[in-house]
């Protein structure tokens, strides 16, 4: 359904920092294009975070989420800890989140503009 | 990479009837309301693996949209690209940016692009990448 999601900077720095660290705990690679930096391909989707096109202050919105898939519950932890550890904020600590009968462990985080993600897997130690 | 995606709107049932008819273009099914544990109500869209979600905010203020931010729908065609703008065009959406058309996307090669802002003013752009 998705080819890609891209998020606003205000600090192309700052927020590289975050998702390189926090990709690479999913282990989905990264690199730069100017002053964006992007994860993943479009084989399995691309994420990208940059200054707006428009030059106005990049804004979070409220009610938007962005779900990542992480193979295991270890790296859903590792996931938000690198967050924590490199100008994210926290926004829901790992555990379980079930909903009706499917079973996930998740985490949320803010990255350093305040956009809200989230990292998920299904693959639930009982 | 994708779970999903949630967007926030300040009007469920616009929005429903909305992304029923755009992303009816990809394919999938009408949205399913649910309600979360906090009484908010949302609108599921399961298609190709992924989930798209619209949402009542559950801290109550206001939704509004992140600016610098686009969500990319995958589409099988040039024509789908474009059908995808249309649609939502024709059910209220804002068309955005250049026509819909083949652009050179430089390094990723000539891209299949579209770009509208649905009825709450998130930015959704159709992508079709035609094979190498």
């Amino acid at each position: 359904m998705f080819t890609h999601v891209v998020v606003g900077t205000n600090d192309p720095e700052a927020s590289a920092r975050f998702y390189d660290a926090t990709f690479g705990a999913l282990g989905i690679a990264g690199g730069r294009s100017g002053s964006s930096a992007y994860y993943g391909g479009y084989d399995g989707g691309f994420f990208s975070v940059g200054p707006p096109r428009d030059g106005e202050a990049a804004t979070h919105a409220n009610g938007g989420t962005i779900g990542l898939s992480a193979k295991t519950q270890s790296e859903v932890d590792a996931w938000h800890a690198a967050g924590i550890a490199n100008g994210g904020s926290d926004e829901g600590a790992p555990g379980r989140r079930d909903m009706g009968p499917n079973k996930l462990y998740g985490a949320y985080l803010r990255d350093p503009c305040g956009n809200k993600i989230c990292a998920f897997t299904t693959n639930v130690d009982d | 990479m994708f779970s999903h995606v949630m967007l926030g709107t300040n009007d469920l049932d616009r929005a429903k009837a909305f992304y029923d008819k755009v992303l009816g273009v990809l394919g999938a099914r009408e949205g399913s309301i649910n309600v979360g544990k906090g009484g908010h109500h949302r609108v599921f869209y399961m298609h190709g693996q992924n989930i798209f979600i619209l949402t009542q905010p559950i801290n109550d203020e206001p939704a509004d949209c992140a600016n610098g931010m686009t969500i990319g729908f995958a589409c099988a065609s040039p024509e789908q690209v474009k059908e995808l703008h249309d649609v939502a065009v024709a059910n209220g959406g804002q068309s955005i940016e250049d026509p819909p058309g083949l652009r050179d996307g430089g390094a990723l090669g000539p891209l299949h692009l579209s770009y509208f802002r649905d009825l709450d003013g998130h930015k959704i752009c159709a992508l079709h990448r035609p094979a190498a």
